[in-house]
């Protein structure tokens, strides 16, 4: 098992009559290659989880294990980051430098990419996600678009070379085309690189389009872990935690019950045109 | 990696007497508090006042821990205080000699009085803000100022400013942490290195932190004309302070009380 969580307990504020429990034992593992998506309401404690992924946070009781070795016991914290890259919530306010190539280079230096190679490893990044590094690498990081930004801030953790890619709500704030965008770069960078994925979101419509399993978190404990079609057979169960189905699927679902012939696992537009032509014409 | 530690001046949480008290008085207080702190001069005054924040601790019903953690982040200024006082003063009886370092009892003495004033200083002034809102403190002060209003000192805008900066703090230390930790992910060490990778680490916090203070200002500017905003003038509160009877006999019982730990400390 590449990634593995075992009972993880978490609180904030520990100790005080103001402490807050967000992780209640959860037990979860993820595959190598794997494109996992982490669902959950606001504060149902998928942040904080993916936190402990790489090390920033660690559990109060439970372990965490990284290629089978105990983070923490036979593994510093520190020495995780650079295998598993974290890409947080707004990453674009974490920028500081004064162009796109340093901003990128920052995590590539920290973790010991020597001068000769940076280059390579920037252009290369920047490429993954699908920015053209003679065009942008000397522009300040403050003058790009809001895509553009969210890009360099992935491209800038993609430059550490992880194992796996952690991604926190990566298109929030973002407008459509840029929300695409940031989804098409990302699908293709799996397929080309056979990168494990965590892809953390709220937006089941998105989300469902690119996981090949789904984790669902609600107040700190997994309601469900399954292949996007078995979750969305709990569709009752989702409302009731705030989550939705996608929208696609829900029509389908809807179609099937009324006793059209139409499979209930599609979750884009283009599959959904096509079993619906093909269902009116039979 | 920290998460969330307590600072100076934050509150703390309950519903003892100590925080049903007005604002006001409390501020009273500690200035007739910190008042008798530089007046007394001898250990038995020292004791009493500790003696005193004690009992009014175990009043307000916070854990002592709480109180302990707000002087940790002192404790170098403290010690500082203690060794300066006892290796720089040169008066009274010659208690230890040792080549360059002469160490003269008076010193000891003054190091201690001022240890314990700088404790007892902290401890005094934190059961204030641990047992009143920031808000609650801006409108006292604010109050307690407005005679100040008559010579056309802005109190209100003042007041205002400070409200908000306090408010901004839990905001900034959130924010701050959740850089920090951000940068962590990709390579940052703030913990560990040379002073000279450290201090470029803290340009990676520093940057995205005063970019943030900048369009949070600018928000809540826009917010603020949003809301027609218009400072202290006809501006009426939501919750007016009113000084009750409970409020007087506290008042009059405890600055009592430091008058007489204030006389004795003086002896």
């Amino acid at each position: 098992m590449f990634l593995e969580l075992k009972n993880v307990y978490f609180s904030y504020m520990k100790g005080t009559k103001i402490e807050k429990p967000v992780l209640k034992g959860i037990n979860m593992s993820v595959k190598e290659g794997e494109i996992v998506g982490i669902v959950g309401p606001t504060g149902s404690g998928k942040s904080t989880l993916i936190q402990h992924l790489n090390g920033l946070l660690q559990p109060d009781k439970g372990k965490v294990y990284v290629k089978g070795r105990a983070v923490g016991e036979t593994i510093r914290p520190g020495r995780i980051r650079k295998d598993i890259g974290l890409v947080f919530q707004f990453p674009e306010r974490q920028f500081f430098e004064e162009t796109v190539f340093d901003e990128v280079a920052f995590g590539a230096k920290n973790v010991g990419i020597g001068s000769e190679e940076l280059e390579n490893r920037v252009s290369i990044s920047l490429s993954m996600v699908a920015l053209d590094y003679n065009r942008i690498k000397d522009r300040s990081p403050f003058s790009l678009s809001g895509g553009e930004m969210r890009r360099v801030a992935i491209a800038s953790v993609l430059a550490m070379n992880p194992e796996v890619l952690i991604l926190d709500e990566p298109t929030s704030g973002l407008d459509a085309k840029s929300r695409e965008e940031i989804i098409r770069s990302l699908k293709a960078l799996r397929e080309e690189n056979s990168l494990t994925v965590i892809w953390v979101s709220h937006e089941m419509d998105e989300i469902a389009s690119i996981a090949e399993r789904l984790i669902v978190i609600n107040e700190g404990e997994i309601a469900l872990d399954d292949i996007p079609e078995k979750v969305f057979t709990h569709a009752d169960d989702l409302k009731k935690m705030g989550l939705g189905i996608p929208q696609i699927t829900l029509l389908m679902i809807e179609l099937a019950n009324k006793g059209y012939k139409v499979p209930s696992n599609i979750f884009n537009l283009e599959e959904a045109k096509t079993v619906l032509l093909n269902c009116f014409k039979s | 990696m920290r998460t969330f530690r307590l600072q100076i001046g934050q509150y703390y949480p309950g519903d003892t007497l100590a925080y049903r008290i007005d604002p006001r008085i409390k501020i009273i207080l500690v200035f007739i508090f910190i008042t008798a702190l530089f007046i007394i001069k001898n250990l038995l005054g020292f004791g009493l006042t500790l003696i005193l924040l004690t009992a009014i601790m175990l009043l307000t019903g916070i854990p002592f821990k709480w109180a302990w953690i707000t002087l940790r982040p002192l404790r170098l200024i403290i010690i500082f205080a203690f060794l300066m006082h006892i290796f720089f003063t040169s008066s009274g009886r010659i208690i230890f000699s040792l080549g360059l370092v002469t160490i003269f009892d008076q010193g000891v003495i003054n190091g201690v009085v001022t240890s314990a004033r700088l404790i007892l200083l902290v401890l005094g002034t934190t059961l204030l803000t641990l047992t009143t809102t920031p808000i609650e403190l801006t409108d006292a002060l604010e109050s307690l100022l407005s005679f100040l209003k008559s010579v056309k000192v802005p109190v209100h805008e003042i007041a205002m400013m400070m409200a908000l900066a306090l408010r901004f703090i839990p905001i900034l230390l959130i924010e701050s942490e959740r850089i920090m930790k951000a940068q962590a992910s990709r390579g940052a060490d703030y913990d560990s290195g040379n002073p000279i990778d450290r201090a470029k680490n803290f340009i990676s916090l520093l940057i995205p932190l005063l970019v943030s203070i900048f369009r949070r200002a600018d928000e809540l500017a826009i917010a603020m004309d949003a809301r027609c905003y218009r400072g202290g003038e006809k501006h009426t509160r939501m919750q007016s302070l009113h000084i009750s009877r409970v409020d007087v006999s506290v008042l009059v019982f405890l600055s009592s009380i430091l008058t007489g730990i204030t006389i004795l400390g003086r002896i």
